[in-house]
Formats: structure tokens, sequence, C-alpha cells
């Protein structure tokens, strides 16, 4: 090791003023200032101008770069702005001697976000750690059962591990490691499955569409998404494009205003729908009027679906909002994303159930609704036995409400519209989501409604999402 | 001023001039042997003559010729009333087919000639037959062809025919029914009511009515009696729509006050009487998850499959609906009522009685 001591004249005042006195005259005399030169050679320019600086080579490194022009102030202060962004300070020694030392390392708080002690851990998992540190980070060691799985080199401090099938207790340990030396460790055990036990999976996924002038982006990567649950930014766990199996209720509207043709192309859309299905995608379709005209049974092979054929007739009232409650009910207990494809001019009027009871159901559903609206003969409002035109019209707003805050859409179509394209337009739309999995933070199931938004980092780009949902 | 009017209408068109191409004889002589068509028993052939009689004529002339189509069947009509004015009876129920044939081809002109010939043809009976006999006839023949108004969306005219037929008839409940479904259908509670009560006093026991009359009170803020009328609708009778209606809006108000628990319980009772209404499951479903008790999607399913095997009139539906089955039965009875007549028309047709069919 090598000491660097050289006195100078100056060295013998040893103090703040004349530094600061050598420092302006330095400045004045046209010396362009230490950021972006080494720290050693700013020391060394310090000594040059009569301030006694002791440092040591391993510690004031010839990498270390001085980003910020220390200003003004007292002699300790300059320096420690000189030295404090490396870890290093200085102390005044005897007879005025300036001593570069390395700063006392205080603890680093961390803090596991991911995963949560409560998450059921299978295959891959993100390990993420939140840091709390007066120093700047060197690195984030991660390690799963104390055998080291990554490392993190700058914020976020995450990392992905596949931990395999293994239904198995698990620690997960994030080691900090400060560049001034400083050190902090934090650790998350999780649990494995008891198979008797009714697992609640708290993971909320997110289905999101992004599309700029009308087209679908579908090369975004995790990161060009923001998340905000409750207006607070959550951690992604999952992130994935739409291959996510599908499991899909198809309701048809077959009342009167359907019948002949109009009924015809519709039982052609979805035969379309359900053509482009994929392997592990189910659907169900049900046929509607005032009551159920044709129903057949979740299915996951398209043979199966379309064997069971719609009958042609349509008749009777509609009763939509009794079915399209009924059809979420029934996507529950489905695995995969649950989507609602409702083929309807949207005039109910015979349902039992009023809008506003399938809006709770939406808000706690995590299902998408798609509404293929056929314009309606006869202009918008309507009059029944069962409602007037007031409460019609405001029954056809909580619809679209409904479908807007699903984080579906509405495909309005003209009378003679093409059904077949508005279904495989949705199936397209459907493939090229984006599902994005998080465990939302500060959950307190007190029934209250948790507003959702996703930002995304692309100008001009429009997202679809749900709107939120009901925290229980 | 209607007696005054018709008394005119019925006598000898002097003064009336012959249309162009109108030819007053021809025609006069087509309608008697339709009529004589119809006395004999070949109605569909009568009512097809007739309309293609009036077709012809109509096709025949420019100006005024539904009136004096009208005034030259008047004139038949007052010349064959000699034989009785119960002839008047038979006489209405044949021009109600003609305007329904009429309607059928599209011809509305004619149809509308059709449907005024009737009230004038029923309106005279009224006046001019045997007292509440011939009230209560001429008040069914309105209330039929207000049905038939109605059933074509043309609800102004209907209204006022229903209400000519209970003017004339208070205690005519199909009338009073009709009436009252036309009022809701507008949303008119305050309307409708009144028209159920008067029903209500005509025929206690009338369980549609006590259920439109239980459903009104609620929309006018008459809490207590419709939920007490709607209650005992529930609790008994046989298990059809109107039960499975007082059910499903007895549980609306239940839910309404958010009283979840006492909805479910009330809806179960509901779906094991009335399995075969899917609306009572999925209104079991929704206030089972609001209360918190698990309803099993198997049995949601089920009550789609089960309403989807066998298609029926949903009792929301029956509900929003003319009351056809009472209209059909008031028009057989109309017929019927008719029928001892047919002979007298025949009669003064100058028809053998033999040849004179005077039922089904």
């Amino acid at each position: 090791m090598k000491v660097r001591s050289v006195p100078a004249s100056g060295a013998r005042r040893g103090s703040a003023g004349l530094l600061l006195l050598a420092l302006g005259v330095a400045t004045a005399s046209g010396q362009t200032g230490y950021a972006g030169r080494p720290l050693a050679e700013a020391l060394r320019d310090l000594q040059a101008r009569g301030l006694n600086v002791i440092f040591s080579s391993d510690l004031v490194q010839d990498e270390m770069i001085v980003e910020v022009e220390p200003g003004g102030g007292s002699l300790q202060q300059i320096v420690d702005r000189l030295l404090g962004p490396h870890g290093l300070k200085a102390e005044i020694g005897p007879r005025g001697t300036v001593l570069v030392v390395r700063r006392d390392a205080r603890p680093i708080r961390v803090t596991m976000l991911l995963p949560l002690p409560e998450q059921p851990i299978f295959d891959e998992v993100e390990i993420e750690a939140e840091i709390n540190a007066e120093e700047p980070i060197e690195r984030v060691d991660f390690f799963v059962d104390g055998r080291p799985v990554g490392t993190a080199r700058r914020a976020p401090w995450s990392a992905v591990v596949d931990v395999g099938p293994a239904n198995a207790d698990r620690e997960f340990r994030a080691l900090v490691i400060g560049k001034w030396g400083g050190r902090g460790t934090a650790a998350v055990v999780t649990e494995s499955v008891s198979i008797e036990d009714r697992v609640e999976v708290a993971l909320k996924q997110l289905y999101v569409t992004v599309s700029r002038d009308d087209r679908q982006l579908l090369d975004l990567g995790r990161e060009s998404f923001a998340v905000y649950d409750d207006g607070v930014r959550q951690n992604l766990v999952t992130f994935e494009r739409g291959d996510v199996p599908i499991a899909a209720v198809v309701l048809l509207d077959g009342s009167e205003s359907m019948r002949g043709r109009a009924l015809d192309a519709a039982v052609e859309g979805v035969r379309a729908f359900v053509e482009r299905m994929n392997a592990l995608d189910q659907a169900m379709v049900v046929l509607f009027a005032d009551q159920a005209l044709a129903a057949t049974s979740f299915a996951d092979d398209r043979d199966g679906i379309l064997g069971q054929v719609l009958p042609s007739a349509a008749g009777g009232g509609t009763a939509l909002n009794d079915h399209l409650y009924a059809a979420l009910r029934l996507l529950d207990s489905r695995q995969g994303r649950r989507v609602v494809v409702l083929l309807s001019d949207g005039a109910d009027v015979l349902s039992a159930l009023p809008m506003s009871d399938v809006l709770w159901k939406v808000q706690r559903s995590d299902a998408l609704i798609y509404w293929i609206r056929l314009e309606r003969r006869g202009g918008s409002s309507f009059s029944s036995a069962w409602r007037g035109f007031e409460a019609n019209d405001a029954e056809q707003q909580a619809l679209e409400r409904a479908v807007r805050e699903s984080g579906g859409r509405i495909e309005s179509l003209p009378a003679g519209g093409e059904i077949g394209e508005a279904f495989e337009g949705i199936m397209r739309e459907l493939r090229a989501q984006y599902v994005l999995g998080y465990y939302p933070k500060g959950r307190r199931r007190d029934g209250q409604w948790r507003a959702v938004r996703v930002r995304v980092e692309v100008p001009s780009a429009k997202v679809r999402f749900r709107a939120g949902y009901v925290d229980q | 001023m209607v007696a005054a009017l018709l008394v005119v209408m019925l006598a000898p068109p002097a003064t009336a001039k012959r249309a162009r191409g109108f030819d007053r004889d021809h025609l006069r002589e087509g309608y008697r042997l339709a009529l004589a068509r119809w006395v004999s028993g070949e109605q569909d052939l009568a009512v097809a003559d007739l309309v293609e009689l009036e077709a012809a004529a109509v096709a025949a002339a420019e100006k005024d010729v539904y009136e004096a189509l009208r005034r030259v069947e008047l004139s038949v009509a007052r010349g064959l009333m000699s034989r009785g004015v119960e002839i008047l009876a038979p006489l209405a129920v044949f021009h109600e087919s003609v305007y329904l044939a009429h309607l059928e081809r599209r011809a509305v002109p004619l149809a509308l000639h059709s449907r005024l010939l009737v009230v004038e043809l029923v309106e005279t009976y009224a006046r001019q037959g045997p007292g509440v006999i011939a009230r209560s006839f001429a008040s069914d023949a309105l209330a039929s062809l207000g049905g038939h108004l109605q059933e074509a969306r043309i609800e102004g005219p209907a209204a006022d025919l229903y209400s000519r037929a209970v003017e004339l008839d208070a205690k005519n409940s199909t009338a009073l029914l009709a009436l009252a479904v036309l009022r809701e259908r507008h949303g008119d509670s305050d309307r409708a009511v009144p028209h159920l009560r008067r029903l209500l006093e005509v025929e206690p026991g009338h369980r549609e009515g006590a259920l439109r009359l239980a459903i009104n009170s609620l929309r006018l803020g008459g809490g207590a009696e419709g939920e007490g009328m709607l209650r005992s609708l529930a609790e008994g009778g046989p298990a059809d729509w109107i039960r499975s209606l007082a059910y499903q809006e007895l549980a609306k108000v239940i839910a309404a006050r958010e009283e979840w628990g006492t909805a479910q319980q009330l809806l179960t009772g509901a779906v094991a009487r009335i399995p075969e209404d899917p609306t009572l499951a999925i209104q079991l479903a929704y206030v089972s998850e609001r209360s918190g008790v698990d309803y099993p999607e198997a049995a949601l399913v089920a009550a789609l499959e089960r309403a989807a095997a066998q298609p029926a009139l949903s009792p929301r539906f029956r509900y929003i609906r003319i009351p056809y089955e009472r209209l059909d039965d008031l028009r057989r009875d109309l017929r019927a009522r008719s029928e001892p007549y047919v002979a007298e028309l025949g009669a003064a047709l100058g028809i053998d009685p033999g040849r004179v069919e005077t039922g089904p």
C-alpha cells in the first residue's frame, strides 16, 4: 500500500478558510473543476494547492470518478462531498492534515417484497427486495434455501428463479452489499401447500390490450408496464401474452328480433369463434331469449361444442341481465382467462335481475365481457310492461358500464353487419392480450372498490384493462 | 249523435253519387252472395269472396270509394234487419273475419273499412238489440277488435275500443284486463290500477288480475298491499306462471331491502315447487351469493338445460303479452252466441233453412 502525502505551504495554515481561498483561486485561474475527473486526481490537485491530504490507494481507487462539483462550504463539507459518494470521508488529523478514511458502514435495511409468505411456490418465482440505504448499492445476491440463485446490480432488485415443482417449505433471502461496505439482509419463508387446506391464491390477473393506431402492439416486454392497484405500484409476478387458456361463455340473443338470417349469421359467428379455440380453451354456448333456448355444456374440443347443434328458431323477449349473471356465475369455477361474449341488441325487457345486480357481480368477477351490439330497429329507447323509457335507458347505460369495467369492449354492428368477423376479431384480440399477474399490496378484504390502472411506456398507445375490483 | 248518424247511414243512399267504375248493384249482389256462403257454412270461401269483391270495387274507383262501399253494405244490412236486429250479431262476426283477411293481405284501408263497419253494426245492435244480452255481445265484439288492434300495436284506438267495451258492459273482465295490460305497457300504473280493482270486484278470484294489481301497487308505492298480495299468490294456487311471477317479484321486493337470507329462503322454496322456471334458479343463485350461501353451479346449469329442453313462454314474457287466451275464449264465445241467429240471417237472405249451417 502506498501512502501519498504531499505537504505544502498552504497546509500549514490548516484552515477551511484558506482551503476555500485556494479553491477559489483555482476556479478564478481557469480550472475546469473536478467533476468527471478521477477522485485521486482531484485529491492530488488539492495537495498541489497546499492541502495536506493523506490517502491510501487502497481506499481511493483509480476508477473512482468525481461525479458532482463539491461547491462551497467548510473544508470538511467540501472534502466529504468529494469523498462521500465513494464511501469515504475526511478526518482532520494532527497539524492540519486531512486524512481520507472509510466511512462507517451503516446497516442497510432490506424488506422482502416477493414472494409473499402465503404465496404457493412452484416453478418460476420472482424474488424482489426493497432497499433503504444511505449508500449506493453494489449488488443484491439472492438465495433460496442458502443456495445462490441470482444477482441484481441495479433496481428493481429482483430475480426470477425456477424452484421446480416440489411442494416444500423454502427460505428466500436477499443479501445487499453497499458500495461503502454496508451490508443488509432479509428473508421470507414460504410454506408448503397442505392439500387439506383450502388455499386462496390471491394472484390478481389483469388482461391488458395495448394498441396504437387501431393495431394491437404485440412485442412489449414486462418492463413496459406499470400496474397501480388502489394507487400503489405493484410488482408483476407473472407476465404472459395471449396464450393463457380461455374459458368462454358465448351468449347468443335468440329473441324475436333475431329471427331469420340474423340468428343464422350469429350461429356462424359462434362457429368461427369456436374453430379458433386452442387446445386448452373451453367454451359453452347459450342461446337465450326470455329464457334459455339451447345450452351446450362446457367443452374443450371444437367438435364437442359444434356437435351440439343450436336450433335456428328464434322468438320471445330478451332476458339479457339474467343470462349475463348466469354466465359470470358459471365462469367462477373455471380456470384460465374468463370471457363472456354477448351477441345482442341489448334491449333487456324481461330479466328478473336489474343490471345493477349484474354490475355487482361484474365487480367481483375477473371475467372480460365483449358485447357485439346489434343495432336495434326502431331507435334506442323503448318501454315495456316491466320498465319505462328512462329505466330501460338506465339499464342500457349500466350494461355499457359493466362491459367497460370488465376490461372488455363493445363492438357495434349495423344491421347486416359481419357478425362472423366480429367474433373472429374478439378471438384475435384475446390471443394478443398481455396477462399481468401480481399480488396486490395492502389488501384489506373490506368489500371496498380498488381501482386499477395500467400505464404503458409507449407513446400514443391506447391501453384497455379492467377498471378495478371489489376487495373481498 | 252516433245513433242519428247510423240511422242516416242505414237509410237508402238517395244522394250518394255513384263512384266512377263502381257498380253498386254488382257489389250489393256480391255481398249478399258472400253472406249466403257464410250462413251455408262455407265461411272461409265467404270471407275470400267479400275480400275480392271489395278489393275489386276499390280498384275500380278513385274517389269516395270507401264511403260508397260502406253505404252499400250498410244498406244491405238494414234490409236484412227486417227479420230481426239479432242478425247483426253474425254479421259482425263475419266482418271481423273479413277485417283479418284484409289485414293479412296488407290491404290496410279495406281493413279499416271492415273494422269501422263492425263497430257500426255492434253499436246498432247494442242500441236496438235485447238489452243486456245485446250490450254484452257488442262489448265483447269491441274488445275482440281492440285485441286485434293491440296486437298490431295500434294502441290508441285499441284503448278506445276497450274503454267503450267497458262502458257497454262494466263486467267485461277481458276488456278490463286488456285495458290494464295496455296501460301497463306504457308504464301508466295510475290508469291501470282502477281497471284492475274493477276486475277483481267482478271476478274476485282472478289471479292474473291480482298479480297485476300487486305489481302496479308496488310501483305506485303501495308496498304493504302489493307485498301482501304477492305473498298470498306465492303461497297457494297451482304452480303456474302467475305463481312463478309472484315468487320472482316478492323476492325482488325482499332483496331490495337487502334481506338476502329471507330472499334466499323464499326462492329455495320456490325452486322446489316450480323447478321448471329457470329465472327462479338464477335469482336464487344471485341472492345466495349475496347472502354468502353456496349455490351449486350444477343446479344453475340444470335449470338452463331444463329450460332449453322444454321451451315454453317464460312467466315474464306471459306477463307483457296481450291476453291472447282470454281474447280467444271471448271470440269463441262471441261466435257461439251469434250462431243462433245465423238461421235468421239465412232466412233474411232467402236461403232455405235446411241449407243453413248453424254450428260447428
